[in-house]
C-alpha cells in the first residue's frame, strides 16, 4: 500500500537539470533518509513524489497507482515542506482543525500533547511563530496526521539540540506505534544516522546509492597509520577521502575488507575504525564532484 | 474520503478564509450607502432623489476577492494534498457562493433602505434596461456581472501565478500597451473612422443597451465560463510550491 516507486524522473529547471533520470523505491514501514547537499536535488523530488510539482519525464506511483492519474492516493500522504505554505494569518488551532478536516485519521489530543510537550502554544498565530516552532507545528501537524507516509523535509530546521532531540524520539515513537513509511531529507546527518533503516544519497540529481545503513556503515573504514604504509594497504582498494595528518594519513575507504586484510593491514600497524554515516556521505559526494570537474 | 467532501470540506475551508473580508467590507458599504440615503433624504422633496445601492463597490470588491482570494488557499489546500481539480471546484462554487449573497445583499439593501428612508432605489440594471428593480430577472444579471469580475480577477491573479520573469513583465505592462494603443486610436493615427472613444463604451453601451437584460446575462456568463475555462488550464499544472 505505501511502496513509492519512481521511474526516470527527471526534471529541468532553465539551465540546471535538478533531478536526471532518477529510478529509486521507497520500501513500506520503513525509516529512509534522503541524503544530500545544498541543492542536490532532495526537495525536488519530494515535491515529485507529492504531485507537487511536474516531472518532465517518468512516472511516480504510490502502493502502485500512479500519483497523476490516481487523485485520492496522495490523501494517505502528509507531506511536511520546508517552506511554509501556512498564511501567517491562520491560527495553529484552525490549521489542526483543517488537517483533522482532509486527514480524518488526525489524533487531536496527540496534537495536543505534542504541543505541551515542545511547549507550543496553539492559540497563536502561525506569523507570531518563531523559524523553528513553525517547525515544530509542521512536524506535529505530520507526526499527529496518522498517515500511512510521512514525509518530511528538513524536519528540524531551525530547531535547538533539545527540541532536535525530542523530535527524533518523537519520530521513532511515532513509527513504533504504527506501520508508517517515512522519509526524512535533511543534510544534518550525524544526527539522525540512529534513526534511518534506510539511505538514500543524491548528489547534482543523481541517485549516488540507496542502501540500508546498517550495510552502508559495514562498508566503510578508516584506516590511519604512516603515509607510506597506508598508500600501499589501500592501493588496490577504493578510496573516499585522503586525509594527511604529518607524517601520518587517514583514508576513508569505501569497500568490504575481508578478515584476512583487516590482520595484516593491523600487523603492519595500522590503525582501523568504522566511519561514520556522515564521513561516508562527504566522502562519496567529494568524490562525486572531484569526478565531475 | 470521496471527491464531493473533498470539494465541500475545501470550500468551506476557502469561505472561511473570506469570511472576514466580507463581512468587514458588508459592514462598511452598507455603512456608507446608509449614510448617504438617509443624509440626502431631506432632499426629497425637491425631487429626483435617488440612490443606486452597492452595486459598483460590490463588482469591485469581488473583482478584488477573485485577484487576492487566491493563493493562500490554494497553499494550504495544497499542504494537504488536496487535488487541483477539486481545489478547482471548490474555489469555483465559493465564488457563487459569494457572488449569490452579495447579489442578494445588494437588492435587499438598496429595498430596505428606500423603505426607511423614503430615497427611492434604482439599481443600475434599472438605469440601463429601463425595468424595475424589484423584477427577479434583475438577479441573475447582478449575478454574471459579478462572476464576470470574480473570475476576470482570479484569472488574472492566474496569470501572474503561472508566468515567468518575462511573462509578468508582460502582463504588467499589458494595460499600458493597450492604453497607448487606444490612445493612438483616439488621436486618428491609425484609423480616421475608428476612434477610442467608439471601442470601449461602445462595446459596453452595445452590450447593455442593445441587448436585452437576458441576452446581456447570457453573454457575461459565457465570458465567464471562458474566464473559468482558462483558470482551470492553468491551475492544472501549477506548481504547490
Amino acid at each position: 500500500m505505501n511502496l513509492i516507486e519512481l521511474n526516470d524522473i527527471s526534471k529541468q529547471f532553465r539551465n540546471t537539470k535538478a533531478i536526471d533520470n532518477v529510478s529509486i523505491t521507497f520500501a513500506p514501514n520503513k525509516i529512509h533518509g534522503l541524503l544530500g547537499r545544498n541543492g542536490a536535488g532532495k526537495t525536488t523530488l519530494l515535491n515529485i513524489i507529492n504531485n507537487r510539482i511536474f516531472p518532465d519525464q517518468g512516472t511516480v506511483k504510490i502502493g502502485g497507482s500512479s500519483v497523476k492519474n490516481d487523485e485520492q492516493i496522495l490523501r494517505n500522504v502528509f507531506y511536511m515542506t520546508e517552506k511554509n505554505l501556512y498564511p501567517e494569518s491562520y491560527s495553529l488551532k484552525e490549521l489542526l482543525n483543517l488537517c483533522k478536516d482532509f486527514y480524518p485519521t488526525t489524533d487531536l489530543s496527540c496534537a495536543n500533547n505534542l504541543a505541551e510537550k515542545f511547549k507550543l502554544n496553539m492559540k497563536q498565530k502561525i506569523g507570531g511563530l518563531s523559524s523553528g516552532y513553525l517547525s515544530i507545528f509542521k512536524a506535529i501537524m505530520a507526526l499527529s496526521s496518522n498517515a500511512l507516509i510521512l514525509i518530511l523535509d528538513e524536519p528540524v530546521s531551525g530547531l535547538d539540540a533539545n527540541h532536535r532531540e525530542l523530535l527524533y524520539r518523537e519520530i521513532l515513537a511515532s513509527y513504533a506505534a504504527k506501520a508508517q513509511t517515512i522519509i526524512i531529507s535533511t543534510h544534518l546527518i550525524e544526527e539522525i544516522a540512529t534513526l534511518l533503516e534506510e539511505v538514500a544519497i543524491i548528489n547534482n540529481g543523481k541517485i549516488l546509492l540507496q542502501e540500508p545503513v546498517e550495510s552502508l556503515l559495514q562498508k566503510a573504514w578508516i584506516v590511519a597509520g604512516e603515509k607510506s604504509k597506508v598508500r600501499r594497504f589501500t592501493e588496490s582498494m577504493r578510496t573516499l577521502r585522503t586525509t594527511p595528518i604529518g607524517q601520518r594519513e587517514e583514508t576513508l575507504l569505501f569497500g568490504q575488507i575481508d578478515n584476512e586484510q583487516l590482520q595484516t593491514g593491523k600487523d603492519i600497524g595500522l590503525e582501523f575504525a568504522r566511519a561514520s554515516l556522515q564521513k561516508i556521505f562527504i566522502g562519496l559526494t567529494d568524490n562525486m564532484e572531484a569526478n565531475h570537474e | 474520503m470521496n471527491r464531493i467532501e473533498d470539494i465541500l470540506k475545501t470550500s468551506r475551508m476557502v469561505l472561511n478564509a473570506w469570511k472576514n473580508t466580507i463581512g468587514i467590507y458588508l459592514g462598511i458599504a452598507i455603512f456608507l450607502n446608509a449614510y448617504i440615503v438617509f443624509s440626502i433624504r431631506p432632499f426629497i422633496s425637491m425631487g429626483n432623489t435617488t440612490h443606486s445601492g452597492i452595486t459598483l463597490p460590490n463588482i469591485i470588491f469581488i473583482f478584488i476577492v477573485g485577484i487576492t482570494g487566491f493563493y493562500e488557499e490554494f497553499s494550504v489546500a495544497g499542504s494537504m494534498n488536496i487535488n487541483r481539480r477539486v481545489y478547482f471546484i471548490a474555489h469555483t462554487s465559493s465564488l457563487f457562493i459569494v457572488v449569490i449573497f452579495l447579489s442578494i445583499v445588494d437588492m435587499f439593501s438598496g429595498h430596505l433602505f428606500e423603505l426607511f428612508s423614503g430615497v427611492s432605489f434604482y439599481h443600475m440594471a434599472e438605469l440601463i434596461f429601463q425595468i424595475r428593480s424589484d423584477n427577479l430577472i434583475i438577479l441573475p444579471f447582478i449575478a454574471a456581472i459579478y462572476l464576470f469580475a470574480a473570475t476576470s480577477g482570479w484569472l488574472i491573479r492566474m496569470l501572474y501565478y503561472r508566468a515567468n520573469k518575462l511573462q509578468k513583465m508582460l502582463l504588467s505592462l499589458s494595460p499600458v500597451i493597450l492604453l497607448f494603443l487606444l490612445q493612438q486610436l483616439d488621436f486618428g493615427f491609425i484609423s480616421e473612422r475608428l476612434r477610442h472613444t467608439d471601442i470601449i463604451p461602445g462595446f459596453f453601451v452595445y452590450l447593455l443597451n442593445d441587448l436585452n437584460i437576458l441576452l446581456s446575462s447570457i453573454l457575461f456568463s459565457s465570458i465567464v465560463l471562458v474566464n473559468l475555462f482558462l483558470c482551470y488550464l492553468l491551475i492544472r499544472r501549477a506548481p504547490v510550491a
